[in-house]
């Protein structure tokens, strides 16, 4: 009986323990510029694309490409299995390809258009690579990590990017830690010849000083520019990191909102926070942070999403977002707020083509996909 | 003596426990018929069980809630009237048919709440939750959270 009334009392304290156990302190990343004072503005053209995309298609695409062509631009989405290819100013579906061979395809996976009679695959829950030519699959690559916490995803947000002779890959540390530091890779580069895995990247310094909670903080916004550099972007940080395809950190530039002025890391105990849904979605939809990083080939220009603190308390969702333009020599241009309409506009399905910047705007009709057109007014 | 003592405690201490989760299940109860009644809600006499269903919020939750949806569609169908589903926190009809592999609404016994009049309140309305009724009136509210430590849908018998 003694045995058993310690068994529990020694269970209970450690579960006061846990409970009682804090942040090791909260971190503030404060925003001291340089900002943009002379700006060229990102203008909303009349321009629209509709595609109308059926039925069955999903109007909020999680996965999804633009590639510009000589006469015409296509846009493909991967939805239940199969990739659909629209043309964007014919507004027709050219195709539909089934991927069931490649898996389930859900959640975090995704593709990328490689070239002309080629792409890569990526299956989340098996965390395969797959690439295939004219719908035949060529290679397999198996990306389970083997004791790296690196979990790799494909949305439109962090793409698969090719460059060189590598696929770099990112994704969501899984490792649970309240601080990330210089020894948690986020990203793995895939040799296409050889199979061979390296890790890499980090989130920035600011993720080992304070504890950023849940997915919305966490997540990894890549592109890749006319360098063949990999660029991050982190919600919780003012400046994008530029890599080489070997994952070796190349450098920063700033590239903050000059309306947001600090975004604090969240003091909530870990396991209380991840617990709790509605307090991370509250600390994220309150607060400043940042999202996608796009890069333009034509006019040599990244675009930043910089997302503000929602007004609404009810409809917390889409928060007000500002985008942010800035060139290849870490120049800011322009920043243009989207305050006041936001609802309309799907930051998750953003290109760039020939004709500028499209942002999908929603639609009340479901089985119409509607891209606006937006350019710097140079 | 000594030993006696710490069972008493012992024994406390899981009462206290039972009670407070008691209690928790109590709150929500009354907390649902107030909100609802605020909000002139009034269910028919011949539901027994109504499934209200988020689309939006914990997506384990609530794909657990799709899939129990899915394997007992013929007992939510809309020949019957014991069960009903209200579908809420609607972010696309489109896919929100496509996941419950309907093509219209008609097909369930259900009501499309637009207007997220069945939406609790708080915390607990980014998860399912199962109304069971008698005559019309409320007898008991679970939630299918990650909190929850059994699945509510495997113990429903409909």
């Amino acid at each position: 009986m003694n045995k058993i009334v310690v068994i529990m009392f020694t269970i209970f304290l450690t579960m006061a323990v846990a409970s009682c156990s804090k942040q090791e302190g909260n971190h503030v990343v404060m925003n001291m510029g340089p900002f943009t004072s002379d700006s060229v503005k990102l203008c909303k053209y009349d321009t629209i694309f509709d595609i109308h995309i059926g039925e069955r298609v999903d109007p909020r695409p999680l996965r999804s490409q633009l590639i510009d062509l000589k006469d015409n631009s296509i846009y493909y989405i991967l939805d239940e299995q199969k990739l659909y290819s629209y043309d964007l100013k014919g507004d027709s579906l050219i195709s539909t390809v089934d991927l069931k061979k490649c898996g389930t395809l859900n959640n975090y996976s995704g593709f990328i258009i490689h070239n002309d009679d080629s792409l890569f695959v990526y299956d989340y829950k098996k965390k395969e690579l797959f690439l295939l030519n004219d719908n035949h699959i060529l290679k397999t690559f198996n990306l389970q990590n083997k004791g790296v916490e690196v979990s790799p995803e494909a949305l439109s947000e962090t793409p698969i990017v090719v460059s060189g002779e590598n696929v770099i890959m990112s994704g969501i540390p899984i490792s649970g830690k309240n601080r990330l530091t210089v020894n948690d890779p986020i990203s793995l580069s895939l040799n296409m010849k050889d199979g061979s895995v390296k890790y890499g990247a980090h989130m920035s310094d600011d993720y080992s000083k304070g504890y950023f909670g849940g997915v919305y903080y966490n997540t990894i916004y890549q592109c890749k520019d006319s360098q063949n550099r990999i660029v991050y972007s982190f919600p919780a940080s003012n400046y994008i990191y530029r890599y080489n395809n070997n994952l070796e950190l190349l450098d920063s530039l700033y590239m903050g909102s000059r309306y947001t002025r600090k975004i604090e890391s969240t003091e909530v105990p870990t396991l209380k926070f991840l617990k709790n849904e509605e307090e991370r979605l509250n600390y994220y939809a309150y607060q400043d942070s940042y999202a996608n990083v796009i890069f333009d080939p034509l006019r040599d220009v990244y675009y930043r999403i910089a997302q503000h603190p929602s007004m609404d308390k009810d409809k917390p969702f889409p928060k007000p977002f500002s985008i942010i333009a800035m060139d290849k020599n870490g120049k800011i241009i322009s920043e243009t707020s989207v305050l006041g309409k936001n609802e309309k506009y799907n930051t998750g399905n953003m290109h760039v083509c020939k004709e500028g910047l499209l942002i999908q705007e929603k639609q009340d009709d479901e089985n119409i996909i509607r891209f606006h057109l937006f350019k710097l007014d140079i | 003596m000594m030993c006696w003592r710490n069972c008493i405690s012992v024994i406390a201490i899981i009462i206290s426990v039972l009670l407070i989760s008691c209690e928790k299940k109590d709150g929500q109860l009354e907390q649902v018929k107030r909100l609802y009644a605020e909000r002139g809600i009034v269910f028919d006499k011949e539901i027994e069980t109504c499934l209200v269903l988020p689309e939006v919020g914990c997506g384990g939750c609530i794909a657990g809630g799709v899939n129990f949806l899915l394997d007992n569609k013929e007992k939510f169908s809309s020949k019957q009237k014991k069960n009903i589903v209200m579908l809420t926190a609607i972010h696309s009809k489109k896919l929100l048919y496509r996941n419950l592999e309907i093509n219209s609404p008609d097909e369930l016994n259900c009501i499309i709440d637009s207007g997220n009049k069945y939406l609790v309140k708080g915390h607990n309305k980014l998860y399912p939750m199962v109304l069971k009724l008698d005559n019309g009136n409320i007898e008991s509210v679970e939630f299918q959270s990650p909190e929850t430590d059994h699945d509510v849908f495997e113990s429903l018998k409909l």
